[in-house]
């Protein structure tokens, strides 16, 4: 997969620990790949990605502009090409920000030093670049961090690690966007640090879409003081391979966390979704509802796992996992995990895997729509549930039509249901 | 209007509806009354055209057409209406977009164009104050986290405007209240005209009280063991199912 003289023309970042890199390195080297015979990775086979050699580490920045993806980004942002960051598309931030590639960061602390997993060690020896933010204000716009990959990036391999940290009672958005602009094979791991303060509010919403070609594996861990909130949102467009690991540990009384996500699997896509969510303190409060919409000969996986530690009485934990499967050669895997040491909690939890509602299906057919638009109308729907639940409108809609697009529906379909919905805002 | 003889349908091989006669002529109200599992959202369904059903003998004509060479959106389109036993919750899909996208389906059919959007909303707002619903209804997902008697007055709410030919109504009265069975009665009945049949199925006598039908069928384990006038629902009523079906048993 990776080679020791690729891993010598990494450049040594000045902010991130020599010892640390080095560590990260050996231990990586020596670490078995994990197999479908670790629970873990049961349903996603690493064989694939272990025989691909890459060859080259985050590339110079290319002449790629913001024009070339479909997607609006605003001011404040950060924007990183093939692994690399990039000024001229970078916009200035409103909160504190620090690059690994230019100071050091704030000292991270003990505990998350070391890297346990198979791929936080690689991401900890090879890392190309990540930013800390330090939010100290309310800000009403959002901040997007940016990952470009064009087709140069073709055998590369990158690994970016952000830290955010909202301090306490302060809210905040945050846009992190992956975009593969070509069908390159790279791999790509990401690691990204979530600290929540007292009282904090933080929006974070993730897409995602690496390629035809992409490997792409992700870990966040979130941190949560009391009354601090969560949300977070996944929307995943596939990838060859694409692993979404998020942790999320709620320590504070009456911290909150709610974990959303979507997977629109198509053609040979892999989506293997793997969340945790750890009740540590009294009262705590979790939401996740994860969907699936499954094409061709794609995959999804979900595995929802949900600890309510004994410390935790009063707490609320409700897991949803529903997936749609398009096609009979296409595979979904729900399986929720629930660990519960307090009897005095409340926890709810349920996995559906299905076609098209057949009921719903006569219900609109009854009605005088085709089989074609009632088809299309319900797996946007579907998909609909979920990306209604961030409240940013703009993004809202403009997620939509990456939807639209990519799951070939109707535009004028998907433009006129957006349109009919508008006049609610008129009136 | 509409023409079935002996009608058998069955679904995965078991045969549910054993000869079905019915005939309704334009301008008449029909009531279809029976026991649970008798089969009645089962006539419903094959008439509105559900696909799981097989349909193993007999025919059914409406406005003389074969409707077993429609699918259920064409039946749609040429004024068949079934108003849902069990509304189906859609969600992420505007109960406005429905209700817009079926009405502009049907008038695509009869070479109209697709209806003004300022139209329509009088237009849908003016049926909803006939039903007592506020604007808040257009703007939720199809039935949705509807109440069951929520979910009934959309049902009606469309056959509002879509105007059917022929209106099939199934249990359109069970889970509504004493206020809004009377008013979802009255919206019916401004619906009787000449033109338009009405097939009501129904368990209790009470919706008939307000809806007075010209003829009442009692369907038992897939058949009609009895029809009538209107004083058979009233019979019904006094007397329960028990004499119907002994009757059918013993001849
Ligand atoms: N989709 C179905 N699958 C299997 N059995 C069905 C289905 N629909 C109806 N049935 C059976 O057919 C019979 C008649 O049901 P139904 O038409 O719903 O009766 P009613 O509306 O008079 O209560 C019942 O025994 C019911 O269990
Ligand atoms: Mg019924």
């Amino acid at each position: 997969m990776i080679s020791q003289s690729l891993f010598a023309a990494c450049a040594v970042l000045p902010g991130w620990d020599k010892h640390l890199r080095l560590d990260a390195w050996q231990n990586w080297q020596t670490m078995p790949l994990p197999t479908i015979r670790d629970e873990a990775w049961k349903y996603t086979n690493l064989a694939r990605l272990e025989k691909t050699i890459f060859i080259k580490p985050a590339t110079t920045p290319s002449s790629l502009t913001l024009n070339d993806i479909p997607l609006t980004i605003p001011e404040d942002r950060f924007c990183f090409i093939n692994g690399s960051f990039n000024p001229a598309l970078s916009a200035p931030l409103n909160a504190e920000s620090y690059l690994l590639s230019q100071r050091a960061w704030p000292s991270i602390p003990k505990k998350q030093q070391t890297p346990v997993s198979y791929f936080e060690r690689l991401n900890a020896a090879m890392l190309s670049d990540g930013l800390y933010l330090d939010i100290k204000k309310n800000s009403n716009n959002p901040i997007y961090l940016v990952l470009l990959q064009d087709k140069t990036a073709e055998f590369s391999t990158h690994h970016l690690r952000h830290r955010i940290k909202v301090h306490a009672g302060i809210k905040s958005e945050i846009v992190i966007v992956d975009w593969g602009l070509a069908d390159t094979t790279s791999l790509t791991t990401y690691v990204i640090d979530i600290e929540l303060s007292e009282g904090a509010e933080l929006n974070c919403i993730h897409l995602k879409k690496a390629g035809t070609q992409g490997y792409h594996i992700r870990q966040t861990h979130a941190h949560l003081a009391k009354n601090s909130h969560l949300n977070h949102f996944n929307f995943d467009f596939g990838a060859k391979l694409s692993r979404n690991e998020i942790s999320a540990w709620l320590q504070g009384e009456h911290a909150a966390c709610q974990l959303n996500g979507l997977a629109l699997a198509r053609a040979q896509d892999h989506i293997d979704n793997q969340t945790k969510i750890g009740h540590l303190a009294p009262k705590t409060n979790s939401l996740e509802q994860y969907r699936g919409i499954i094409d061709d000969k794609a995959c999804h996986i979900f595995h929802g796992h949900v600890l309510i530690d004994a410390h935790a009485p009063d707490s609320i934990a409700n897991q949803q996992n529903k997936n749609i499967l398009l096609t009979s050669t296409g595979q979904a895997y729900a399986e929720p995990q629930l660990e519960i040491y307090n009897q005095n909690v409340q926890c709810i939890h349920g996995a559906t895997v299905g076609d098209i509602d057949a009921e719903a299906l006569f219900y609109l057919r009854s009605r005088g729509l085709s089989d074609e638009i009632a088809r299309q109308l319900l797996i946007f729907g579907f998909a609909r549930s979920i990306l209604e639940t961030i409240h940013d409108k703009s993004l809202q809609s403009e997620l939509a039509l990456w939807i639209k697009t990519h799951l070939a529906l109707d535009s004028e379909l998907i433009l006129d249901l957006y349109r009919e919905d508008d006049h609610e805002d008129i009136n | 209007m509409l023409t079935i003889k002996n009608l058998q349908a069955s679904i995965e091989d078991k045969a549910i509806l054993k000869g079905i006669h019915l005939s309704i002529k334009p301008g008449e109200v029909h009531a279809i009354m029976g026991p649970n599992g008798s089969g009645k959202s089962t006539l419903a369904n094959v008439l509105a055209g559900r696909e799981e059903y097989q349909i193993t003998a007999g025919t059914m004509h409406y406005q003389g057409i074969d409707l077993s060479t429609l699918t259920a959106d064409e039946r749609a389109h040429l004024g068949l209406f079934l108003s849902f036993q069990y509304p189906v919750e859609i969600p992420g899909v505007s109960n406005l977009y429905l209700l817009k996208s079926a009405l502009n389906a049907k008038r695509k059919h009869m070479g109209l164009e697709e209806i003004d959007a300022i139209d329509f909303l009088s237009i849908v707002r003016e049926k909803m104050k006939l039903l007592h619903m506020d604007d808040s209804y257009l703007y939720r997902d199809v039935n949705s986290g509807f109440s069951g008697g929520e979910k009934k007055r959309n049902e009606i709410l469309q056959l509002l405007l879509l105007e059917p030919s022929l209106c099939i109504l199934d249990e359109t009265d069970s889970g509504l209240d004493i206020d809004a069975l009377r008013i979802v009665a009255e919206g019916i009945n401004l619906m009787r005209n000449e033109k338009r049949s009405i097939l009501l199925i129904t368990h209790y006598q009470r919706l008939l009280d307000y809806i007075k039908p010209d003829v009442v069928h009692i369907l038992s384990e897939g058949k009609i063991v009895a029809e009538g006038d209107y004083t058979l629902a009233t019979q019904l009523e006094a007397e329960g199912y028990e004499p119907f079906l002994q009757k059918k048993t013993g001849g």
